[in-house]
């Protein structure tokens, strides 16, 4: 399917600032595009692409509006970094424990080349765009005295509504390192792809917010590379949007790390929601435990997918895939796919996917305490969403 | 207070209940007797207006007004209240908010107020004292975690909070150990009234050693074959359903 590149570099929207990119960074970027001008567009046959309408990227005008109501609040953050239209926007007094540069300014080594296998690029095509028109972002490093519940929020405020805005970000948790990094969508079409760089014994406890209204549409590839005896736990909340498309994507790089994640994917009308982990064991005794609570009401389509591949020689990995889903109306679609490629011998795992709909007996039960059929409802659904919630 | 008159139902598409009768009156006392199949939890699910139990004739009337055509929730907001053989646990949602939502949705459906988070602490926590349980059930999600025996009592505390007029409770005895039947028991001897009238279902006569009936009837085949005194319940002990189902 030709054409690609040039129908994303003319939908690209450009920020206001003028950046100088590195010539190192500025042939990462060319290089990105001309291999991705080999790759064929998102469509159907692309398994992360099946259950999401993947022409909905190259819409001309989203029916979007901001609504404040889905902002978290800031004020116990440490430090706030705003992505927005014209660039990148932190409060300059920032705390000994933290150092943020501007994504242009990132050391050559710290480049993530995002290996990526023939089929495994087809599939993150539109996530690897945002390896060629990344516009801004930044790097950001927690140094090990960080003090505990230190925190950094991320928030993307982009003001265009219909042109793609590509963000790119970096975080490097140093050995020994603790911080709660928070992720919110506010507006903007946005593709971002993060890096988080997790060193021996740190930990990183994240939350992605992304609660969208009904025109806007939000991508991302959330990248963690875990080293010896990291700790990841990482709370992610998808609602509504015309299309939501989230990879994470986890590579441990050593042994004894573990990678928690919790999910609730709520989507109604005519919402597209695609949430997809994969996991790479390529090292002894890591654990990884997934747990998805997708909602689907509507017309809505929801995909959920936790793909652990454990590699020969991985012995001792522990996996845990628990991906529930509910239907809410005779229309709304869920796919919902928990996988296991397993390749050595000592390995305990654990997969399961149930879809359904709401419990009859416990309806009945609240409504037979006096509680209304709609207020039964929801309270079963906040019930369902808790099981998923991890931090 | 209740009267079910002539009544036929299904579950399902199984007709279980077959010319059922039976009177109420406020303040009395109710047992409910008969071998496993007869229609005895059926009955309280009609009552309590369970999805896919059906009457198919019949009529059931409670303070006058038409039950069978009363939503679930307004059957409770009535003052009706179906003790589960078996309650659901619901994760993540914790017994103090779950009833303090139940409470007010009752009051709002009999155009009282709602009564503030802080009144609503202070009524609940006398309701545990009275029922020597502990408060900290109030923290725990419902049911989740919960032995038989606790969750049993969880019933009746839940009842001890939404004042019903009418309880059904729907084989509260099965599980239970002889010390956890007490418990049950002294907590559904304490919400006894002239006002509050108790059908209690049930396959043995132990339960009604502790709470004594004013009447005892016996389901056979979906429909009451006999009546009586708590003498009743201990001739079925000796002779079992046998000579009843004849």
């Amino acid at each position: 399917m030709a054409g690609l590149k040039i129908d994303w570099l003319a939908d690209a929207y450009q920020p206001s600032t003028d950046v100088h990119w590195p010539d190192w960074m500025q042939a990462k970027k060319q290089t990105a595009l001309e291999s991705l001008s080999r790759l064929p567009g998102p469509n159907r046959k692309l398994e992360l692409w099946r259950y999401s309408g993947a022409d909905r990227l190259q819409k001309g005008e989203l029916d979007s509006t901001q609504s404040s109501d889905h902002e978290m609040a800031t004020a116990d953050h440490a430090v706030v970094i705003n992505l927005t239209g014209q660039g990148v926007d932190f409060d300059a007094n920032l705390p000994a424990w933290l150092t943020l540069k501007p994504i242009q300014e990132m050391p050559e080594n710290q480049w993530l080349e995002l290996d990526l296998s023939p089929t495994l690029a087809k599939e993150l095509v539109v996530q690897s765009l945002n390896q060629g028109l990344f516009t801004h972002g930044v790097v950001v490093t927690v140094a090990a005295d960080a003090p505990k519940h230190a925190s950094v929020v991320l928030r993307y405020d982009i003001d265009e509504p219909n042109q793609w805005s590509y963000l790119r970000n970096v975080f490097n948790l140093e050995a020994g390192a603790e911080v709660i990094i928070d992720e919110q969508y506010i507006k903007g079409r946005i593709n971002v792809v993060n890096q988080y760089q997790v060193a021996e014994n740190a930990r990183l406890t994240r939350h992605q917010h992304n609660v969208l209204d009904a025109g806007q549409q939000h991508v991302s590839l959330q990248y963690f590379s875990l080293a010896e005896k990291a700790y990841v736990e990482s709370q992610n909340r998808h609602e509504s949007g015309d299309l939501q498309h989230h990879v994470h994507w986890v590579d441990f790089t050593a042994e004894q790390a573990e990678y928690r994640s919790g999910s609730v994917n709520k989507a109604g009308h005519n919402s597209h929601i695609a949430d997809i982990v994969l996991i790479n064991h390529a090292f002894k005794n890591n654990v990884s435990d997934v747990t998805h609570r997708s909602l689907a009401d509507d017309a809505a389509h929801i995909f959920n997918n936790a793909k652990a591949v454990v590699a020969r020689g991985a012995d001792g990995s522990e996996i845990t895939q628990d991906l529930k889903n509910i239907l809410l109306s005779e229309d709304a679609k869920i796919a919902s796919k928990p996988e296991l490629e397993v390749y050595t011998d000592e390995v305990v795992a654990a997969h399961g996917s149930t879809i359904g709909a709401l419990d009859e007996q416990v309806l009945f039960f609240l409504r037979s305490r006096g509680i209304g059929l709609e207020q039964a409802k929801a309270i079963m659904m906040v019930s369902f969403e808790q099981e998923a919630i991890i931090c | 207070m209740l009267k079910i008159k002539d009544v036929y139902a299904k579950a399902g598409d199984k007709e279980i209940l077959k010319n059922l009768n039976l009177t109420v009156k406020p303040g009395e006392v109710h047992a409910i007797m008969g071998p496993n199949g007869s229609g005895k939890s059926t009955m309280g699910n009609l009552l309590a207006g369970m999805p896919h139990v059906t009457a198919t004739s019949g009529s059931v009337t409670y303070q006058g007004k038409d039950l069978l055509q009363m939503e679930p929730e307004d059957r409770a907001a009535e003052g009706v209240f179906l003790a589960f053989q078996y309650p659901v646990e619901i994760p993540g949602v914790n017994n103090m908010y779950f009833l303090r939502t139940a409470y007010n949705a009752q009051r709002k459906y009999r155009g009282e107020d709602n009564l503030d988070s802080a009144a609503f602490l202070r009524m609940v926590k006398e309701k545990i004292k009275q029922l020597h349980m502990s408060d900290d059930l109030l923290k725990r999600p419902v049911n989740v975690g919960f032995s038989g025996g606790e969750k049993k009592r969880n019933e009746v505390f839940q009842m001890a909070v939404l004042e019903p007029n009418l309880a059904i409770m729907d084989e509260t005895d099965s599980g239970l150990d002889i010390d956890a039947l007490r418990v049950v028991a002294d907590g559904v001897n304490q919400l006894r009234s002239p006002d509050r009238s108790f059908v209690i279902i049930t396959h043995y006569q132990r339960l009604l050693d502790y709470i004594e009936p004013d009447f005892v009837h016996v389901l056979v085949d979906g429909e009451i074959v006999k009546s009586g005194t708590k003498k009743l319940a201990l001739e079925l002990e000796e002779q079992g359903y046998g000579w009843l189902e004849d």
